[in-house]
């Protein structure tokens, strides 16, 4: 099915040194320069000797080779009809594609195969043509290296802001996209887009001016206890953060996060619901914001 | 054998990479199942495709190899590599360039003509015996015409092969595809495209994302065939805690998505147990696609029925699936209404209701209560009533949150 030796990484570094030889412009020097850029680390030695030595007669000692065309691959059966497929998804829809080519191809799927059983309900508008329109405008403008005027809501009041934009993040939990970017005073925003009212090209950036400002980064150090599958589901649930894991014994595990300060009040939140499973050791500023959690359910009377 | 970065069996792989990217504590000796040498070699191969992305330490237990990476400052799922790295004979590359080279120019010619053809213009050009045979280059010609590379023709008695053109040329497309490629479920079909660009479009970045589903995108592609072609399916799985396989006859009927921990599900109408079930993807060894499901329609209309009491993917214990009712009482403060927000967006069933100014209800009848637990506990601080029919629901989480009293201080502390 997919895994298969078209779609591999040998034949698209071979494809790309073929290119270079009907060309006429491969070297040994070309050869080693595409498989270092191209291929995994070890096929720096096997791909070139394969070539050279003729295991895979397809160049010759002097880099020619009997090829009259570049080597272009046509789209196979499922790419179409996984294209035809993500062409249904109103995110995808967004960016306003071409459909040419695929009228006759069936989806691979239909968009409610899949069930996102817990994401939260409200998602950005993707039909909306005023999200839609600065969507493309933002795009363009992190395309074209471009500033841009953003006019927002806030927390409680409207906002403007010039920003140099860097990427669209998007979440699938939350099912939003946010504009991240930075003014040129340094500071870093996230913007979520269902909130942007207005949008304005400006004039161009150097690309090399783009410095995203550092975002700083905590770490919390967990216990954690491997009851009811409680490591799995721990390693699976924080597997989207860089961590380390250390066995002290069969049942008992420390795990180290990291994660951005902004989003500290979401891993709190994700740590209280692992409950007796996990408890935070370091820092102790972060142990604290369990405490006031704890000590203000007791209040309730639980 | 000698070893090779490239593999023949995905299978093997799979197991490794989710050790090393799940885990991460996992020694040599820890690998018990399997073999040292096989073991020396599955990790080298990682470390050939993922280098950029491995972690190593070193304590008295051994020596630990894992995968980390912040997920959100990374533009690729390097899982994906491990698709591209299938192994392949001297004859099955060559065959490869020279087939869609001689069809470029449109040309309909048959297999005998293409073997002349490489015999003559390509491999005549060097001086080397490997010659594929005919029943070789016809074996590709018809596995290339199967995977859709190739277009077969039967004119008379002879089959003729073309070229089928396609390509993408539209760039608000290729946008399109890198942001498909990280976000959607068989991304990695995405990835082999943007594999044929040298520049690949890196506009995105991913909160939340759990790259971990790369490993199964084979699997959950052959199950999205089969439903698409409406065909039963028969999947060899092996369950959490148990070291025997198992094969199933199902009707594919939903994929189930965790967007909280990255876990996807088939949801399936069983033969055996005449009843539609959850199986974890991970937990899929192999999925052959069977005949035709003739009452597809009627199994499909299983699905709504059987999901309206799903909380997340377990439909509890009881074999007549007795409905639990849970009842959760919230305070909220002043000044948060965020709480009251937070509730109606995160509520997957049931019902929010205001009770007065400071409190609200939420209500839900569930097959199976344990599973609203871990989201009852993000609103600790501010619970003031849990109530079940599922009397040891409620008792395990007022346990629970005895034992977090305990500790982090004990009753004699500030807590």
């Amino acid at each position: 099915m997919i895994f298969n030796e078209v779609y591999g990484s040998y034949y698209n570094v071979v494809a790309e040194v073929l290119a270079e030889a009907v060309n006429g412009t491969l070297s040994k020097e070309r050869l080693s320069e595409i498989t270092t850029r191209k291929a995994f680390g070890e096929s720096i030695v096997t791909i070139p000797d394969a070539l050279i030595k003729q295991k895979w007669p397809l160049i010759d000692e002097n880099f020619e080779t009997p090829l009259n065309h570049k080597p272009t691959m046509p789209l196979t059966t499922i790419q179409k009809m996984w294209l035809k497929a993500i062409l249904q998804d109103p995110r995808i829809q967004l960016f306003e594609p071409s459909m040419e080519g695929l009228e006759d191809v069936e989806p691979l799927y239909d968009q409610d195969t899949f069930i996102y059983f817990d994401r939260y309900a409200d998602g950005d508008p993707y039909e909306d043509i005023k999200y839609g329109e600065h969507f493309r405008l933002i795009l363009s403008a992190i395309r074209e290296h471009r500033i841009i005027r953003v006019e927002y809501q806030g927390h409680n009041t409207r906002k403007e802001r010039t920003i140099i934009p860097h990427r669209l993040e998007y979440s699938a939990k939350d099912d939003k996209f946010r504009l991240i970017g930075i003014a040129h005073t340094g500071t870093r925003y996230i913007i979520n887009l269902r909130g942007v009212k207005k949008c304005e090209l400006m004039e161009k950036f150097a690309p090399d001016r783009f410095n995203e400002a550092q975002t700083d980064a905590n770490e919390v150090v967990i216990e954690l206890k491997d009851k009811r599958n409680a490591l799995e589901r721990a390693m699976l649930s924080f597997s989207d953060l860089e961590k380390e894991t250390i066995k002290i014994d069969d049942e008992n595990y420390r795990l180290k996060l990291k994660y951005r300060v902004d989003d500290e009040t979401e891993i709190v939140i994700r740590i209280l619901a692992f409950g007796p499973m996990m408890k935070v050791v370091e820092p102790a500023s972060f142990v604290n914001l369990i405490k006031e959690r704890l000590n203000k359910q007791k209040g309730c009377g639980l | 054998m000698a070893y090779s970065e490239l593999i023949k069996n995905f299978e093997k792989i799979r197991d490794y990479m989710r050790d090393f990217y799940v885990y991460g504590f996992k020694t040599r000796t820890d690998f018990d199942a399997k073999s040292a040498r096989s073991y020396d070699n599955e990790r080298r191969r990682v470390e050939s495709w993922l280098s950029d992305y491995m972690s190593f330490r070193q304590d008295a237990n051994g020596k630990q190899m894992f995968l980390s990476v912040d997920s959100r400052s990374i533009p690729h799922n390097p899982l994906y590599k491990a698709y591209k790295a299938k192994s392949f004979t001297d004859k099955d590359i060559i065959l490869h360039f020279y087939t869609l080279d001689i069809l470029m120019n449109g040309e309909s010619l048959n297999a005998g003509e293409i073997a002349e053809r490489i015999a003559v213009d390509y491999l005549g050009f060097f001086d080397t015996d490997i010659l594929p045979d005919d029943s070789t280059i016809r074996n590709k010609l018809k596995e290339y015409a199967s995977i859709g590379l190739l277009k077969a023709e039967k004119v008379g008695k002879e089959i003729r092969y073309r070229r089928v053109e396609s390509d993408i040329t539209d760039a608000r497309l290729l946008d399109a595809i890198s942001f498909a490629t990280e976000d959607n479920p068989a991304g990695v079909i995405g990835s082999f495209l943007l594999d044929k660009y040298e520049a690949i479009p890196e506009y995105f970045s991913f909160k939340h994302r759990y790259l971990l589903d790369a490993l199964e995108q084979e699997i959950l592609i052959q199950l999205l065939l089969a439903r698409r072609n409406r065909k039963c399916v028969e999947i060899t799985f092996k369950p959490r805690a148990s070291d025997k396989k198992h094969v199933s006859k199902l009707y594919p009927l939903k994929i189930y998505v965790s967007t909280q921990n990255g876990k996807q599900y088939l949801m399936a109408y069983s033969y055996k147990g005449r009843r539609s079930k959850m199986y974890r993807l991970d937990h899929i060894l192999k999925v052959n696609a069977l005949e035709y499901e003739p009452d597809h329609e009627k199994y499909d209309s299983y699905e709504q029925k059987y999901a309206a009491f799903l909380w997340g993917t377990t439909d509890g214990w009881r074999r007549d699936r007795e409905i639990e009712h849970v009842e959760l009482m919230v305070h909220i403060g002043d000044n948060e209404e965020f709480i009251y927000s937070r509730m109606l967006r995160e509520k997957r069933k049931g019902t929010v209701e205001r009770i007065d100014k400071n409190t609200i209800r939420f209500t839900a009848d569930v097959y199976d209560a344990l599973e609203l637990v871990p989201w009852i506990r993000t609103f600790i601080g501010r619970i003031e009533k849990l109530d079940s029919n599922n009397k040891s629901f409620v008792q395990r989480f007022y346990k629970d949150l005895d034992d977090m009293y305990s500790m982090y201080g004990g009753d004699g502390d500030d807590i």
